[in-house]
């Protein structure tokens, strides 16, 4: 499988290569692909089902210069500060991809719960989508199946400012129903807050491709994002991703 | 000729996921409304994605009554599978808006 770090980059530009790796990956023109990214400027991400007005509070993210992109994952809204994100894209012939979505969930975040334990941490899945520690959610997940192949991302939280989170974003009180927490912010961790210091984004990263690798069959190859790809992606970024059309398109 | 308005609720089912439903009817709404115009939003799963969208066409001109049984024809219809949202998270939803009426 092959194995991208892209470093920090724009949440359009973030969402393109990831789209763009999805269909080269469905075209064979890559492997399989694991990659890990962080978000330059913050941003917060929707997912598709989502209206944006509904979500988040579009005069405070361009007050504290947070870029919006819609993905074309679903899920819930995420502010995307200090995390580690990762993208994974396998054929739905690959050995992790079940015809049951909720256990091709489980199967590719065994590589997320890996990824933790190299931190010293122990996590477990939470259907549908997250991953919790100590009952608190400490990375969401999404997926999305096109052209035969399954793409997942999902954040993993290293630091989260709960102020700031929910000063972008609308959470309405019904989001708490049937939760045994009452207060929101407590719904949420870190990987900081767990281990009591702080940690960076290279030694977090470093130890979520142990976790994939220890949960692959396949060795995990460094590589980077060919022609084809960078180009894909820049098409993605000015026609789809970076659009208002896109990024409005449930209002 | 009756005016339309655009219904709105929010609230989770036993889907587990938000639902953000906004339903355009004849004002004031009832169990016959037909759906006018209809938006479901919010943090669930289906796939394939864009299908969802058809399926949000297709339950136009249908009554607001039988929204979840129209709900699970388009989702056989659209092969869509979807996580987090459940047909009866829709006729509840419904319900409430009915139940509210104009209040």
């Amino acid at each position: 499988m092959r194995l991208l770090t892209t470093g920090f980059n724009s949440a359009y530009w973030n969402m393109s290569v990831d789209e763009a790796i999805l269909e080269m990956v469905a075209s064979n023109a890559v492997e399989p692909t694991l990659r890990f990214y962080g978000w330059q400027p913050h941003a917060i991400s929707i997912g598709y089902f989502q209206g944006i007005e509904e979500e988040v509070d579009r005069e405070a993210c361009k007050r504290m210069d947070i870029d919006i992109v819609r993905r074309i994952t679903g899920g819930g809204a995420v502010f995307h500060a200090d995390e580690l994100t990762y993208s994974i894209v396998i054929p739905e012939t690959h050995y992790l991809a079940c015809h049951d979505i909720l256990k091709s969930y489980e199967s590719i975040l065994q590589g997320v719960i890996n990824g933790f334990n190299e931190l010293g941490l122990q996590a477990e899945f939470a259907p549908i989508n997250d991953i919790i520690i100590n009952n608190k959610k400490v990375s969401g997940n999404a997926q999305t199946r096109k052209y035969g192949c399954i793409l997942q991302h999902g954040t993993i939280l290293i630091s989260v400012e709960p102020e700031t989170m929910f000063t972008l974003l609308k959470v309405p009180n019904e989001k708490l129903k049937g939760k045994l927490i009452a207060d929101i912010k407590e719904r949420v961790t870190s990987i900081c807050a767990l281990l009591g210091t702080s940690v960076s984004f290279e030694t977090v990263q470093k130890s979520f491709i142990q976790g994939f690798a220890r949960l692959l069959k396949e060795p995990l190859i460094e590589g980077s994002l060919t022609h084809e790809e960078l180009e894909r992606a820049r098409i993605l970024q000015e026609t789809k991703f970076g659009t208002e059309a896109w990024n409005n398109k449930r209002l | 000729m009756a005016q339309s308005k655009t219904y709105t609720f929010t609230g989770k089912g036993k889907g587990s996921k938000l639902l953000r439903l906004k339903l355009t009817t004849e004002q004031p709404i009832t169990k016959d409304s037909i759906i006018q115009d209809i938006a479901i939003n919010g943090d669930f799963f289906a796939h394939p994605e864009d299908a969802f969208d058809e399926l949000e066409q297709y339950l136009i001109g249908k009554p607001v009554r039988d929204i979840g049984f129209w709900f699970t024809k388009g989702i056989d219809l659209f092969k869509l599978t979807v996580y987090g949202l459940l047909p009866e998270d829709l006729t509840a939803a419904v319900e409430v808006m009915v139940s509210q009426g104009d209040c």
